[in-house]
């Protein structure tokens, strides 16, 4: 950004500007791949490793970043993961090859990928990523060189994935239907496409050993992972997609609310009367339809990113999770998003990525937008009491997984006296040491000390004293407030 | 043990939950009869009793030759005789445990409420070990709180076994509380109020949701107790350490995940390359058949999801062996002697719940409301506002209809864990919270036209 572009944000949106700068000024890349000591793990001292990098900050707008600071020799793994299925959506997405040709070439990519040698140049001149596949061979020879493991994963998703686009992108060559009719067949879609990602890249986790070896076999909670992300973009990018002729929207969501074809969801564009408004508002509940249908894979995001052991995996994660709630909270109501692309703002990214280091800092991120979203519904809308359950899961979870009456006050775990649950756990340990004083008065310390709250003789003891005091004021306040009450009662009778 | 048909009598047959109760007996093709003051319908054999009368009570369950008793009597909440809920909810259940043990009854169901642990503070997610507050709410919760403890207490007096379920926020058809407060609000036009920021959870459960939760209680009150791991009676347990491991049945209960409760949100399967549709393939994938019975399959069986707890959790393997250092002679993981939440599992922001039944009153009288924005009050103003109109109706003489009460009720997060019901009882909500809202405006509308909501008042 230029000086000038500072000073109008400044101007404008201080709270942003100091997200920014705070962004500029804190957040440093946390590995150099260049850096010569990297060079065993990120391949940067290879030419044709180093054309892959380059093509990855071509091709990648959002990904680049969060590829790199992955630790050891993951990053070189899932970049080259990410140019074969990027070399395998352009030739899928190329709408200047015919099908005859396009079907041999995609279902044998996952063979193209390991021939030495192998490269393409049947892309249309439009195809932005056309240089990739010109130039392939540099990636062929970066996936031979990888460890067997992570290969074998990479060219079994290939594999899969080919194989569903070639099937999907035939669909449409012989039997002109355009649509995805059922949301069934939209979550297949998103599968083939994102789902595989997920299941891919779960796998590689779990060879590189920075993982969990089971999280490999996490398939729902994987494909969740890559559907969330998949389907937020599918949302945002409606009127992008619907100009280039690609529906992705399945007919099921948008069918129910008076529409034949998807363009027309579009159509109160420029137009005032009522007729307009009744566009606009059943369009504005098909949106609301799609964002529920996202949302539905929140809460296993949230379950895939708690089991996360390794940091720089977790924000490799994360960010994109995070960021897909932000823009499904941008695009719920927001008629804009028919008209036009819409993106959440720079300030608004930039704290995202600061902020998502860690499931509950996430899980709070996730409630936050639910909430936002919430706001933000309408009880005319069809989904209105199912968008409100749906945010309530991401409630639970928080809950569930991080409850809230546990506050860490100076790292020191501290329960809130207000809450109700600090009864259960303040009776419990009262019985206990009851307990413990009749049995055995000796085993008081030890027994406090293995079963405090982090172990530790004095937090426990200290931990305790608070709970004590706190609940004795509350009961106290609460008694006099009875009293009070009581008296006020008596003398309304 | 339970070969030998079961005879069930519902006490308050005739009330919201208790007749949902009766009819469910009836689907499944039991016997049942009806014990309550009044008598509403007249598919069952009906006994009208005192239930603070043990010989009157005792006398209906050996003529009807009851064999399970489900006790949902109380009055409705939100009544000014205090002395009503400790005579019915409290003496009331005495004398009908007492009953129990004199004709040798083996069951007992009791009807309890969420509302037993509800001091007005939030209520987060809790679970059954949450003791009621030491100030209670109300004489209404009081009572059914003192109710509940010696329904649980009873359990293996004289071979009666007992446990009680704690439902909240009950709605559906047959509901005179909740739908009659509701439209009263529309009724007046001031549907727009909002009064808090509205995001508290708080928890609704269907009637007929509420009713199979008794039955399955009923059902596995009596079955094969949970087998305790070997421990020497002699010795209690005086530490965590000394708490026995375990028993393999008990980690059978808690290992596997719980699914998503998506009843309301829409349940899609997600597929994945082990489990999915065929799709539109021009050659069959090698193993189709597999994965695709796999995705269709449905029971699927448990998930290979891992099991992810805190140790606040109440089955963390901590919280247990707490519970059984507590009390060594139980497990929370059975039935007799036990405590249940019963909830829709779907807990949803509180005012959405009002305005989806005031969206559904809209159908059937167009035009009434006028699309106002909403009209947010803080809670604190809320308060303010609402002792004004208590004292104004302390002035005036009359019954002031907003109350802190309400204020208090509206703002605050009340939601519960009910994997103790799913996992122990098998409990899964079958009616979601929208097809619900659906059915009991249907119902109340078709009593409106009818006319009959005067008249059941």
């Amino acid at each position: 950004m230029g000086a000038l572009n500072w000073f109008i944000l400044l101007v404008t949106h201080p709270l942003e500007f100091k997200s920014l700068l705070q962004f500029y000024l804190y957040h440093e890349q946390n590995r150099d791949i260049k850096a010569l000591k990297e060079h065993p793990t990120s391949g940067w001292d290879r030419e044709s490793m180093q054309r892959c990098w380059a093509f990855l900050d071509k091709t990648s707008r959002s990904f680049a970043a969060v590829i790199k600071e992955l630790e050891g020799d993951l990053a070189r793994t899932i970049c080259l993961f990410y140019l074969v299925l990027r070399g395998l959506d352009t030739i899928e997405d190329d709408m200047s090859i015919s099908d005859q040709v396009k079907q041999p070439i995609l279902r044998s990519f996952h063979q193209h990928t390991v021939t030495p040698g192998w490269k393409f140049d049947g892309c249309g001149p439009k195809e932005k990523d056309r240089q990739l596949l010109v130039q392939y061979d540099v990636v062929v020879e970066e996936v031979n060189r990888l460890n067997p493991d992570y290969k074998a994963v990479i060219i079994d998703i290939c594999h899969k994935m080919e194989i569903g686009m070639a099937d999907y992108a035939h669909k449409a060559a012989t039997t002109g239907i355009i649509y995805l009719d059922t949301i069934a067949e939209y979550d297949l879609y998103c599968h083939y496409v994102a789902g595989l990602v997920g299941e891919g890249l779960s796998r590689i986790f779990s060879v590189s050993k920075k993982e969990a070896s089971w999280l490999g076999d996490q398939l729902e909670l994987s494909n969740s992972m890559g559907l969330l992300l998949q389907k937020t973009n599918i949302i945002r990018d409606y009127r992008e997609d619907v100009e280039q002729k690609r529906f992705f929207w399945p007919r099921e969501i948008w069918g129910a609310y008076g529409f034949a074809e998807m363009r027309d969801m579009c159509a109160w564009e420029g137009r005032e009367g009522a007729e307009a408004e009744d566009i606009k508002a059943r369009a504005t509940w098909v949106q609301s339809g799609m964002v529920l249908n996202a949302l539905g894979h929140a809460v296993d995001a949230l379950d895939y990113l708690r089991v996360l052991k390794n940091q720089t995996v977790f924000n490799f994660c994360a960010i994109p999770a995070t960021m897909a709630l932000a823009t499904l909270e941008l695009c719920f109501m927001n008629p804009d998003m028919f008209l036009r692309n819409i993106k959440i703002r720079k300030a608004e990214a930039a704290k995202l990525i600061m902020r998502s280091t860690n499931p509950r800092e996430v899980g709070l991120i996730f409630r936050d937008y639910a909430r936002r979203i919430h706001a933000k519904a309408n009880p005319k809308d069809p989904n209105f009491i199912r968008i409100s359950v749906a945010c309530g899961k991401i409630e639970q979870w928080n809950e569930q997984q991080y409850p809230s009456f546990v506050r860490f006050i100076n790292d020191k775990p501290f329960l809130d006296p207000r809450d109700a649950r600090t009864r259960t756990v303040g009776l419990n340990n009262q019985l206990k040491s009851e307990l413990v004083k009749k049995s055995r008065p000796e085993s008081i310390r030890a027994d406090v000390a293995a079963n405090g709250v982090n172990g530790s003789d004095d937090t426990t003891s200290d931990m305790l004293k608070h709970i004590g005091g706190a609940l004795a004021i509350v009961l106290s306040l609460a008694g006099a407030t009875l009293f009070l009450a009581i008296r006020y009662m008596g003398s309304t009778a | 043990m339970s070969s030998s048909k079961e005879v069930y009598i519902v006490i308050g047959g005739s009330g919201f939950v208790g007749r949902h109760i009766v009819q469910q007996l009836l689907d499944r093709g039991d016997i049942v009869s009806v014990l309550d003051i009044v008598q509403r319908h007249h598919d069952v054999p009906f006994y009208s009793a005192d239930i603070t009368d043990q010989s009157q009570v005792a006398a209906a369950l050996r003529k009807s030759g009851t064999t399970c008793i489900i006790h949902t009597a109380s009055p409705p909440a939100g009544l000014k005789d205090e002395a009503l809920y400790y005579r019915v909810n409290v003496d009331g259940t005495k004398a009908i445990i007492a009953a129990a043990v004199e004709t040798g009854i083996r069951k007992l169901v009791f009807t309890s409420s969420a509302g037993v642990v509800f001091d007005g503070s939030d209520i987060i997610g809790a679970d059954e070990r949450l003791p009621p507050p030491r100030v209670p709410m109300d004489a209404y919760n009081d009572s059914k709180a003192k109710a509940e403890a010696a329904v649980l207490e009873a359990n293996g007096k004289g071979g009666l076994l007992t446990v009680a379920l704690r439902p909240a926020g009950i709605f559906g058809p047959g509901d005179r509380q909740v739908m009659t407060g509701l439209y009263q609000v529309y009724e007046r036009g001031q549907t727009h109020f909002q009064i808090g920021d509205n995001t508290n959870l708080f928890d609704w459960t269907y009637v007929g949701n509420v009713a199979r939760a008794h039955l399955l209680a009923a059902d596995k009150l009596d079955a094969s107790p949970l087998p305790l791991p070997p421990s020497n009676p002699e010795k209690v347990p005086a530490s965590l350490d000394e708490v026995p491991p375990l028993s393999e049945e008990e980690t059978s209960l808690i290992i596997y995940p719980l699914s998503s409760i998506d009843l309301t949100t829409g349940y899609h399967r997600v597929p994945t390359s082990d489990a999915r549709p065929l799709g539109p393939y021009v050659t069959p994938p090698h193993n189709a058949e597999r994965i695709l019975s796999a995705f269709k399959d449905p029971n699927p069986g448990p998930s290979s999801r891992p099991v992810v707890r805190t140790r606040f959790d109440a089955f963390s393997p901590h919280s247990l062996a707490e519970s059984k250092l507590l009390d060594s002679s139980k497990s929370p993981l059975q039935v007799a002697g036990q405590v249940f939440f019963i909830t829709n599992g779907e807990p949803c922001y509180f005012w959405d719940f009002p305005r989806t039944v005031w969206h559904h009153l809209d159908k059937y009288f167009p035009g009434h409301r006028k699309g106002r924005g909403i009209f947010t009050l803080p809670k604190l103003v809320g308060m303010a506002a609402a002792s004004a109109s208590e004292w104004v109706g302390w002035l005036i003489g009359k019954e002031p209809t907003f109350t802190r009460f309400k204020v208090t009720f509206s703002c605050a997060t009340r939601w519960h864990n009910i994997e103790k019901a799913r996992r122990v009882l098998g409990y899964e909500p079958q009616v979601g919270v929208e097809e619900g809202v659906q059915k009991m405006v249907e119902w109340w509308y078709a009593e409106y036209e009818a006319g009959s909501h005067r008249t059941a008042h």
